[in-house]
């Protein structure tokens, strides 16, 4: 089975996101960039996969920059197989990414698609679920275990209150969750070596997809700050409100 | 834009007739540069003035030649020749707007006038406090007229200088004033001893000396300890230490509370947390209305806030955070708290002073180095080529090399064998007590996520074809030291042949959670602070542990880092039992044989294990096979390959930070006889 | 302008999640709540649903397919439906987040994910940057498709409204999923930077005895996970793994508990965008309380043992 594995060069979770001034956004010169945390994990997620012998082959794809060559090449030395760079430097919304990957998904025929469940820098969460509707396939959102069982994938989830265990036919699209999986480290040595795995470069024209945006973003501006609360006068009024909080009984 | 949680401390303070411009007040401290090496100093000094303290002082200043301490090296005031010196230093303050301080000091008995061969005064007769054949005198009212007229000509000469703060000083058990203070030096049975009253004429008498003379322009802050830490027979900060300044309120124009001798005051991280003594040092608000500052290893501007606003200080005082980051003050008015280099308590600084040398600081290698290596702290200089340099190993020299050569504009990998960064930084800062150390660590990260051009690559062991095969310009190899297995050091300097291997351990295997069973013997002839750590870890998880050394102390070379007292009274309270002058000389089947290190007489003891905490081997097998091959090396255009911090030679964390800062600023001068710094050469004197 | 909200229920009763997201579709125009389950609780549900303030119809899809809201089904329902409305609002909840993209790329449009604020038919404001940062978005689709974050509007009222209940046609069962089986949260110690509930001790606790004395019953009876500040772990009370702060762990509970924390900026760091933050600390003036929600000014050694005995 062939596992499709997208991922998105993001800001380095360890830098603090800053605003730009003038409300066009977050200032993202000289800053560092890396893989989507989550999509990290699914990368691992798909290593194991082929570890088990439950899959044959790892296709990692990005829609990006020139520079998601580097995401893609630590994508390949934690173990992918092979690379493909849908190459653009405008932003891409989730729906054209969905968009890209199914015609994607319709070349590679791909067993499972495994994602992160939202990139660290827009915090969507729409990506896999939208693949999963435009290729009319099963989804199994926030991940934090999947088990191939034949032809189904058995996909445990993070929900409100709990876990919640579906099963899915394949090919299906899993989102991962952090608590998945704990990433390996893409090695330097191992990154050397990813330079000889096969990388290929398309556009979204090759695709045939159109990438206009849906959404325009009229500014971008800090959060409000936190206010301070209340001080309470005593412990059972801190009970009744934790009650209300729903953390107490 | 400063949070405004933060804008209190950049507040104007008045102090006497001038005004500080914030809260940020670096308090005197030594150097180990002093009047040797002035530039260095002054240079060191104008740098915290840039990095936007308010009010920056010096050492402490000898006021004559008969209370001299050489060999420490301090400011000296003796006579006019002597102020072109400290002109230099109080220029360099103002150039950014800071008030200059001078701490004037006379060191009565303290002072060995190894130099000036003068007969030490001090309020009694006292043998000097160090081991010296020396005895002081005691003072007689001419004595006591002499001092009142240096001091006072010291003060005019400081004017002179520039200084807008000239220091009375009586603290730290160190000096004259204080000595007088002080029921345990003060036996006199004149007017100048008996009552509190008495005990502190010569205090308010110097002081009201220092007003007359300078105090019309200048401030005079008054240095005074306010608890001697020695119970009711000393002075405590409830009783005598709030009466003393709650008398000389009307008098000084700022009270520097300090407290205990220089030990307590500069209290290391294993032994204490930031702010250790507010409670003794809030008493001295309640009884005066002058400006009060102190110090307490303030790296939190939270606690800076807190202490303002709890009324227990109007100005934070700070010594060792602003060695740490002269920049301190600037960094919490930009926002850039991140960016904040803490201090970690280890008193490398200190250890400078105690053994002479210029200044350093573990967690900022230019300190020391501003005037004669020209390094700033926050300015690197741009890069000179494209070069991409890889280096191998993460621990403090690697991270170090890392975020400098990234300053610079380079291109860097960094690249370490195991899961975490930080090497042996990671390691020791989670020996007992040593929590604080990890900073060192903590800060680089910090700076690494900010550098787009460095990239970090873990679970990374490289081989000499990974690197060769790597495509870097020059290899920088900062894969650390393990402690050896075989007792070498400065008892043995071949290795042990009755040592039985398997019993055997290393500080290494401590850290890397070897179970070991007691009961252990440590065997310490490394003597910095790693063999009394792991006698305490090992202590702490309830095992039998006898510390062995050939030295007369525990972990002995810690009396420079001002520690040693404290870390024996530890061992000893946690029943590790210590054996002085006394080197392993050999462990098999259980037996442990010691030799006393004056007869050579040997005694025998039952172990289960020792531990040896002796010295380093280098991890340098990778660096050599590099350099073995250099055909191999031009092949795959490498341009250099350079071996820093412990995998050139085992030291300090402070030496592997420096090794790595300076490789990153220097790598491409060429090779040159030149002395790589500026000096200052002794001017001749007349000659018949 | 109509609009679609898809209510979430439990044990027939609306959850307050949809409360919040029909006070969001009340911005927009009519408000339809549609309510898909199976059984007698969903015919409950749906009698409350048209009990609520604002909602002017219920649609009902009773069928087995929608018993464990399972996306593959649920989304076909919704896009059955959507021809009539301009605006489909679900819950930004691991359903309302799963099932809405399905949505929206089914009709091809792009959703809005975790909107705080409706400043016009078209304009919205949601976070970004893990809510670093506010994005007002304005969205050239026709239809929109949007996910309500709960905590920034108002509940609507439970009681009120009389709407009609009509039966929805569904497309039943896509046959590509099934459920296999559900687990309640587990009940030992949850980790730190996942747990729903942190309590957290500082140097105030003195001791690494009484930092595990005081802090371990509260944070069981919380089932919360155990955190501490660099002090506390500078100082040796807890270990290195308890850290939470810039250098140590960011965590976002929904509910963070700072006892003995002083509030350090380095501390706020790691858990600064926690829901809701309770603060219990003996100075008034301690910076934690320009942060903490609910705070309690005294003695930790006698507020917390109290707080657990009565919890």
């Amino acid at each position: 089975m062939k596992i499709l594995v997208p991922v998105k060069r993001v800001i380095d979770y360890n830098v603090k996101p800053r605003v730009k001034m003038d409300g066009t956004g977050v200032d993202l010169t000289n800053v560092k960039m890396s893989m989507n945390p989550f999509d990290e994990i699914a990368v691992e997620e798909a290593i194991r996969l082929k570890e088990r012998g439950a899959a044959s082959e790892i296709v990692a794809v990005s829609v990006g920059p020139q520079k998601a060559q580097d995401t893609l090449r630590t994508a390949l030395a934690m173990g992918a197989d092979r690379a493909i760079l849908i190459q653009t430097e405008d932003e891409v919304e989730p729906l054209a990414v969905a968009k890209l990957l199914k015609a994607v998904m319709d070349e590679e025929q791909p067993g499972i698609i495994l994602l992160g469940k939202q990139a660290i820098d827009d915090d969507c969460n729409q990506t896999g679920q939208m693949l999963a509707a435009l290729s009319g396939r099963p989804q199994g959102t926030f991940a934090s275990k999947v088990e191939v069982k034949g032809d189904k994938v058995e996909v445990t989830r993070e929900v409100d209150g709990g876990l919640e265990t579906v099963s899915l036919t394949l090919p299906a699209i899993v989102t991962t969750d952090l608590r998945l999986n704990e990433p390996r480290y893409a090695s330097l040595p191992n990154i050397m070596k990813a330079k000889t795995k096969p990388m290929a470069s398309k556009t979204p024209a090759d695709y045939g997809v159109d990438i206009s945006p849906r959404l325009t973003t009229l500014k971008v501006e800090e959060p409000a700050k936190r206010q301070a609360g209340v001080k309470l006068g005593s412990v059972d009024e801190l009970v009744a409100r934790l009650k209300d909080l729903g953390v107490a009984k | 834009m400063t949070n405004s949680r933060y804008e209190i401390l950049f507040e104007p303070v008045r102090i006497g007739p001038v005004t500080a411009k914030n809260r940020f007040y670096q308090v005197p401290h030594c150097n180990g540069m002093g009047h040797r090496a002035p530039s260095g100093m002054a240079g060191m000094r104008r740098m915290k003035a840039e990095g936007g303290w308010g009010v920056i002082c010096t050492e402490v200043c000898e006021i004559h030649p008969s209370a001299d301490i050489s060999p420490h090296s301090e400011a000296r005031l003796w006579d006019d020749r002597d102020i072109p010196a400290l002109a230099r230093a109080a220029d360099g303050i103002h150039e950014f707007g800071a008030l200059a301080g001078v701490e004037l000091g006379h060191h009565g008995f303290r002072a060995q006038n190894r130099t000036t061969r003068e007969i030490p005064i001090g309020p009694s007769a006292h043998a000097v406090a160090s081991y010296d054949p020396v005895q002081s005198r005691a003072m007689d009212k001419g004595d006591i007229r002499n001092l009142r007229r240096w001091h006072k000509a010291a003060a005019l000469r400081a004017k002179r200088a520039g200084f807008d703060l000239i220091y009375v000083y009586a603290a730290h058990g160190l000096v004259t004033p204080m000595q007088f203070l002080s029921r345990k030096y003060n036996q006199r049975t004149d007017e100048y001893g008996g009552s509190l009253e008495n005990r502190a004429r010569l205090l308010r008498e110097l002081i009201e000396d220092t007003k007359e003379a300078v105090g019309d322009t200048c401030a005079v802050p008054v240095r005074i300890c306010i608890d001697e830490l020695i119970g009711p027979d000393g002075i405590c900060a409830s009783e005598e230490g709030k009466d003393v300044i709650e008398m000389l309120s009307g008098h000084a124009d700022l009270w520097d509370v300090t407290v205990g001798d220089w030990s307590d005051d500069s209290l290391p991280s294993r032994f204490g947390p930031e702010a250790a003594y507010e409670e003794l040092v809030a008493h001295v608000k309640t009884v005066t209305g002058k400006p009060v500052v102190g110090v307490g290893r303030f790296t939190s501007p939270d606690t800076m806030v807190a202490q303002v606003r709890r009324g227990v200080l109007d100005l934070v005082g700070a010594a060792r955070p602003s060695i740490a980051d002269p920049f301190l003050p600037n960094k919490i008015r930009d926002d850039r708290l991140d960016d904040i280099r803490e201090c970690i308590g280890c008193n490398i600084c200190a250890a400078s002073d105690n053994t002479y040398t210029p200044i350093r600081c573990t967690q900022n290698p230019t300190m020391g180095e501003e005037w004669r290596r020209g390094w700033h702290p926050e300015i690197m200089p741009q890069r000179e080529s494209e070069d991409r340099i890889l280096i191998v190993g993460a621990g403090p020299a690697g991270l170090e090399c890392a975020v400098t050569l990234g300053k610079r504009g380079y291109q860097v990998a960094l690249a370490d064998a195991g899961d975490e960064l930080g090497g042996r930084v990671a390691r020791e800062s989670r020996l007992p007590g040593l929590s604080e150390w990890g900073r060192v660590r903590e800060y680089r990260m910090s700076q690494l996520h900010q550098l787009p051009d460095v990239s970090v690559f873990l679970a990374s062991m490289m081989t000499a074809e990974d690197i060769l095969e790597a495509e870097f310009d020059r290899i920088v190899l900062a894969t650390g030291s393990s402690w050896r297995r075989d007792g070498v050091a400065r008892w043995h300097r071949n290795p042990m042949d009755r040592l039985q291997a398997e019993r055997v351990f290393t500080p290494d295997d401590v850290m890397d959670g070897l179970a070991i069973e007691g009961p252990i013997v440590v065997f310490d002839d490394d003597h910095y602070y790693m063999g009394g750590a792991i006698a305490e870890k090992l202590r702490d998880q309830g095992l039998d542990v006898t510390l062995a050394t050939p030295a007369p102390l525990a972990s002995a070379w810690t009396v420079n880092t001002l520690e040693q007292a404290r870390i024996q009274a530890r061992l000893l309270r946690k029943g590790v039992k210590i054996l002085t002058s006394r080197a392993l000389t050999g462990f098999t089947d259980g037996v442990a044989t010691l030799a006393c290190a004056f007869t050579g007489e040997e005694i025998r003891a039952d172990f289960n294990a020792a531990v040896l905490a002796t010295s380093r081997a280098a991890n340098d097998q990778l660096y050599r096979e590099l350099i073995a091959d250099e055909a191999r090396l031009k092949a795959a255009n490498i341009k250099s390959v350079t071996a820093i911090g412990d995998s050139l030679a085992p030291g300090t964390i402070a030496q592997a930070v420096f090794g790595g800062h300076r490789y990153a600023r220097e790598f491409e001068k060429p090779m040159s006889d030149d002395v790589p710094f500026n000096r200052e050469i002794s001017e001749l004197g007349p000659w018949p | 302008m109509s609009v679609l909200v898809l209510i979430e229920h439990e044990a027939g009763v609306p959850k307050d999640a949809s409360l919040s997201t029909v006070t969001a579709a009340g911005k927009l125009g009519e408000v339809h709540a549609l309510v898909a389950g199976s059984g007698s609780e969903v015919k409950q549900a749906a009698d409350a649903a048209a009990k609520i303030a604002g909602v002017a119809k219920v649609l009902l899809a009773d069928d087995a397919a929608y018993e464990h809201m399972l996306a593959e089904n649920v989304a076909p329902l919704v896009v059955g439906l959507a021809g009539g409305y301009d605006a489909l609002l679900f819950n930004a909840t691991s359903i309302g987040k799963n099932v809405a993209p399905r949505v929206a790329a089914m009709l091809d449009v792009m959703q809005i994910s975790d909107v705080l604020s409706v400043e016009s038919a078209d304009t919205f404001t949601r976070p970004i940057y893990a809510g670093n940062a506010v994005a007002t978005v304005r969205s050239s689709d026709a239809k929109k498709v949007m996910t309500v974050r709960g905590t920034a509007f108002a509940k609507a009222a439970a009681t009120g409204g009389s709407a009609s209940v009509e039966a929805a046609a569904g497309k039943g069962d896509a046959g590509l999923s099934s459920f296999v089986g559900a687990e309640v949260s587990k009940s030992e110690r949850p980790e730190l930077t996942s747990a729903k509930v942190v309590v957290s001790g500082g140097r105030a606790l003195g001791s690494s005895e009484d930092f595990h004395r005081v802090i371990d019953p509260l944070a069981d009876k919380l089932g919360a996970a155990v955190g501490a500040s660099r002090a506390a772990v500078d100082a040796g009370y807890a270990p290195n793994d308890y850290q939470v702060g810039q250098t140590g762990k960011i965590v976002a509970p929904e509910v963070y508990v700072a006892v003995g924390i002083s509030g350090a900026i380095q501390h706020l760091a790691g858990m600064k965008d926690s829901k809701t933050i309770v603060a219990i600390n003996k100075d008034e003036d301690a910076p934690i309380f320009q942060v903490a929600d609910l705070g309690l000014v005294g003695d930790l050694f006698q507020i917390v043992p109290d707080l657990t005995a009565k919890l």
